[in-house]
């Protein structure tokens, strides 16, 4: 790219300066280095008259002052990541505390445990548990024993058998007892009011016997069980709400009484899903029968019958519309009924996610959802993972039974979250929900769907 | 010229929201003199010696969300962020510890730019004792930094198992042509060697730990590459510059402890230019954490690019997929998009099919390639700053590589097939030709503008027509439209004329024109000179006039050229 007569001139004069300027210390460059660490007032003379020859330098512009229109622009923008970058910082900063006095324990103390066949888990025990350890003891395969502590002070004691015996077949046999401290109650029917949010406590003690069958080519499942379980509510431990006894005076069956049922029952599943480019496509569906027979005092017998079908249906590469019906029944009712803490009910994952979790309780209840689900997130580097986004519509509703359910009393409550995948499998979700009591956000490990 | 070319992308009122904005604070940005009355930039004035400054480090996640953040959400609300300031009068930039004038500005053949800056025996010694000084099990590309025989020392890594010979052929090849497109890079190569070789270093130690190395750990990481039938394993070398490492060069700002940094580096030409070289070799990782200080002798900071292992289809660990060079990764206003549109939000990636014809080859467009959709996977300020003329100023290096320039880097990588060295090849050529017909169109691409012959009246202008000389546009399809002004003689004039071969010609005349010394400003006259081609290689065609800067010399009673505009 030549140059003109004019430029040349220019550069020739520029040029001689820092010719005259540089070529000292080029010729004594290497010296400098070697040497410099010893000769510090030569090293600090040389760069004196560097310092020299810079100023000397006339030189276009550096930078552009006062403010551009791309500089206000960004100022939102750049709000915006210091914001971020501040929340990071304080999240960064609590992990840190967290590893520090929590995590890092309880990893090592988890990791020593392990060495005596001791598994520890963090998770709920029950309708409003809050977080709690589980641990559980594995050394003398396949039996085991388990017990848990939440930080509500739900409690929960297990010991049994978890035989897999082979050819599919697995054996069950366990004794339980939980205890919850505060679960809520708003009554009983499709209109119950926010208002009268109540708790209560209730202690479970239960021992089962199951024998399973899986064939994971088919995809097929069945199960029988039997056992004996024992149920005594009392009064809750959120001293914020008023007690299920003082809101719902005079009598609930079950409440502050000891319930006992021996009960027999089996399940079907089956699961046709797979995961082609990792997305979930098919239907899995689940039905399920019990019998209750109240024994030693409690005058009571009821059937329990629940089915659950959800399917997935692929749109195109990135997009899935999903689809679960879900419906449950007592009937054949004698005696003083169903306790009001075998009844069925509907709330957060159970087919209305805008409404908490046992909103509405009653002997029947039925909830349809549609769910459109996206990739929102996704990048080649990580393939496994995606973040997707996915947004609803929850309908259901209770009553005296499936057939006497009241189309005005539906409610409905559609919404919007973002799922995290691995290997296509949801690791935990997060979602808001429109149109019951309240705006509702929530949070659930692996999926509500 | 980017937010024009994605139009439709943005809505209307944010375009006009961005617009009164500018509109708003256009009065309080400082403006410069016409460029032929500026200092001109001094060649290697920033080699001076400077006390040793001290290490620093990135920062990544702070750079990112203070930096990286800010200007990519703001991309789509873009104006102009001025024209690059170390410019020359011909709008050009001078050799400095940034970037060298190489390809394009000196003659080197092909078998010197395959050489590069490679010096004899800067290869590792293979055959001798490799000592394993420290490594980096985990990451993206786990490696060693590796000590031979001679004892100089190399970051070392292999190509996975999976991907052989990807990201070691294209750090070599990345490596030469960046060399030749005139930055400052290390010497890297391509080898293999064989793994009984290799001893531990005392004090050999796991990166970032203080925990001892084993051979263990050495094993562990060969065992993540494919050997080769004879037994060695395939590797890719970077030797440690001379020197001492003082930290990334940021893309904004000046660094306060070197003195010879002078102009803010988003508003360095060769960094806004670099992102046209780095969607030429498609190298998306050309980031802050990936460049590199160096306090060098005889004292100053030379500022290396580094590592090109995420070059054309390799994404360093597994091929590229289409939506790496068009999408961010952390693409916050995109992935809005799709959850504000539940899904239906797309990009043109999600159904690109992106085929791996052989895994040394990786996914890389060619005939798809759209330099203007192409992306960097971390934006930096200096590429966001880049204006039309910066981009015609790396678009005419990229145009300075042949055929045979090209093939004899891509030799250089040794592929293991030779059709792989042709498809690289011809990949490069044709994303060559992308950018000179994407960025030749968006300006006028004049050089070398001479005053052939002049009068009180007239003059007769020669240059050289870029895209006319690099057969981006035949002759016949061009014209040039010119118009000249300089008020304070009175001179008013147009006209138009059509290309020819060679050397292009306007004979500029006019009437009147007042005598009489004139100084400064007012005694330049603006030519401007628009080549109107009958096909543009952009979305929206609006090329700019090339202009000319002409001085009024009295005493010779005729004007003379001082400087180029594009």
């Amino acid at each position: 790219m030549p140059i003109s007569m004019f430029e040349r001139r220019v550069r020739l004069f520029f040029s001689l300066i820092v010719a005259l300027s540089v070529a000292p210390f080029a010729v004594s460059g290497a010296a400098a280095q070697d040497n410099g660490a010893n000769e510090p007032d030569t090293l600090a003379a040389k760069i004196a008259r560097a310092d020299s020859a810079r100023a000397r330098l006339v030189q276009p512009p550096g930078e552009y002052r006062g403010i551009g229109a791309m500089d206000v622009i960004r100022v939102p923008f750049q709000l915006f990541g210091g914001g971020l970058a501040l929340a990071l910082a304080g999240v960064g900063g609590t992990y840190y505390v967290l590893d520090k006095v929590l995590i890092t324990p309880f990893q090592d103390a988890s990791a020593a445990l392990e060495k005596v066949d001791v598994d520890v888990d963090v998770g709920g025990l029950g309708s409003r548990s809050w977080p709690g350890l589980i641990f559980r003891y594995n050394g003398l395969s396949p039996f085991y024993a388990e017990l848990g502590h939440s930080l509500r002070n739900y409690q929960h004691y297990s010991a049994g058998l978890d035989w897999n015996v082979g050819g599919g077949f697995a054996l069950g046999a366990a004794g339980t007892y939980d205890r919850l401290r505060q679960p809520h109650f708003w009554g009983i029917g499709p209109d119950t009011r926010y208002e009268n949010r109540a708790d209560y406590s209730q202690d479970i003690t239960d021992f089962t016997g199951t024998i399973r069958w899986a064939d994971s080519i088919t995809g097929l499942s069945l199960s029988a069980e039997g056992g004996w379980e024992k149920s005594i509510t009392g009064r809750g431990t959120d001293d914020s709400y008023l007690d299920v006894q003082d809101q719902f005076v005079p009598w609930l069956f079950g409440l502050d009484t000891s319930v006992q049922f021996a009960r027999f029952g089996g399940s079907a599943e089956v699961d046709l899903t797979d995961l082609p480019n990792l997305l979930l496509r098919g239907m899995q569906a689940s039905l399920a029968w019990h019998h209750y027979e109240g024994v030693d005092g409690t005058v009571s017998s009821f059937e329990h019958v629940e089915g659950d079908a959800r399917f997935f249906i692929p749109v195109n590469k990135r997009s899935t519309l999903a689809l679960r019906v879900l419906a449950e029944e007592h009937f054949a009712v004698s005696g003083m009924g169903v306790p009001f803490t075998h009844m069925a009910r509907l709330g957060d994952d159970r087919g209305l996610r805008g409404y908490s979790g046992r909103r509405f309780r009653d002997l029947a209840a039925a909830a349809g959802t549609m769910e459109w689900r996206y990739e929102a997130y996704w990048h080649p580097g990580f393939p496994d993972m995606r973040i997707d986004g996915f947004t609803f519509v929850d309908a259901g509703t209770v009553g005296p039974s499936l057939s006497a359910l009241d189309g005005s009393t539906l409610h409905v409550t559609p919404g919007i979250g973002l799922r995290f995948l691995q290997a296509g499998k949801s690791r935990g979700e997060v979602y808001v929900g429109f149109g019951g009591d309240k705006l509702r956000g929530g949070f659930q490990i692996g999926s509500t769907f | 010229m980017r937010a024009t070319t994605k139009a439709g992308r943005c809505p209307r009122k944010i375009e006009l929201a961005a617009l009164a904005a500018a509109v708003l604070v256009s009065g309080c940005a400082k403006s410069l003199p016409p460029l032929p009355l500026r200092p001109e930039p001094i060649a290697w004035a920033d080699t001076l010696p400077i006390r040793e400054p001290e290490s620093r480090e990135e920062g990544r996640i702070l750079r990112t969300l203070t930096v990286h953040v800010p200007y990519d959400l703001s991309e789509d609300f873009r104006v102009s962020e001025g024209e690059a300031l170390n410019r020359t009068h011909f709008d050009d930039v001078v050799s400095s510890a940034w970037w060298e004038r190489r390809l394009g500005y000196r003659d080197i053949s092909p078998e010197e730019l395959a050489r590069g800056h490679i010096s004899p025996g800067a290869a590792p010694d293979v055959e001798g004792t490799l000592k394993v000084r420290s490594a980096k099990a985990d990451g993206v590309t786990p490696g060693f930094v590796m000590e031979d025989a001679k004892g100089d020392v190399y970051i070392v890594k292999f190509d996975p198992a999976d991907v052989p010979y990807m990201q070691s052929a294209v750090g070599v090849i990345g490596n030469r042509l960046m060399w030749g497109a005139g930055y400052w890079v290390p010497e890297d190569f391509v080898g293999t060697l064989d793994p009984a070789r290799l001893t531990l270093a005392e004090g050999a130690e796991v990166d970032g730990t203080d925990q001892p190395l084993t051979m263990d750990d050495v094993q562990r990481i060969i065992a993540l590459t494919r050997p080769l039938p004879n037994g060695r394993v395939r590797f890719a070398a970077s030797k440690f510059v001379p020197g001492k490492p003082k930290g990334p060069s940021f893309m904004s700002g000046v660094r306060d402890d070197d003195p010879n940094d002078h102009f803010s580096h988003q508003h360095r030409r060769e960094l806004r230019g670099l992102r046209v070289i780095s969607a030429w070799l498609n190298d998306t990782d050309r980031r802050e954490g990936n460049t590199l200080d160096v306090f060098v002798a005889p004292g100053y900071l030379r500022h290396y690019q580094i590592d090109f292992a995420a070059g054309l289809g390799s994404g360093t660990d597994r091929p590229k997929h289409p939506k790496d060079d068009v999408e961010r990764p952390a693409d916050l206003i995109r992935a809005l998009a799709r959850v504000a549109s539940l899904g239906v939000y797309r990009e043109g990636w999600e159904n690109t099919p992106h085929p791996v014809v052989h895994p040394a080859l990786g996914f890389v467009k060619a005939e798809d390639f759209q330099p203007d959709e192409w992306k960097s996977a971390w934006d930096n300020p200096a590429f966001f700053a880049m204006t039309d003329a910066d981009a015609y100023w790396g678009a005419k290096i990229v145009s300075s590589f042949t055929e045979a320039h090209i093939r004899a880097v891509v030799n250089e990588g040794a592929l293991p097939e030779p059709w792989l060295v042709d498809t690289v090849t011809h990949v490069l050529m044709i994303r060559r030709d992308k950018i000179m017909g994407r960025y030749f169109s968006s300006v006028t691409p004049l050089e070398e503008p001479q005053v052939a012959s002049a009068s009180a009246q007239g003059l007769s202008l020669l240059f050289q027509d870029l895209g006319i000389d690099r057969g981006v546009w035949a002759p016949g399809s061009t014209r040039y439209e010119w118009s000249l002004s300089h008020p304070q003689r009175g001179i008013e004039a147009s006209g138009q004329t059509t290309a020819r071969t060679g050397k292009q010609q306007l004979d500029i005349g006019w009437t009147g024109g007042s005598r009489g010394a004139l100084s400064g400003e007012e005694s330049l006259a603006v030519l401007r000179v628009l080549a109107v081609r009958d096909k543009y290689y952009m979305t929206h065609p609006d090329p700019r006039a090339a202009t000319i800067w002409l001085r009024w010399n009295d005493s010779a009673g005729r004007y003379e050229v001082v400087g180029l505009e594009h």
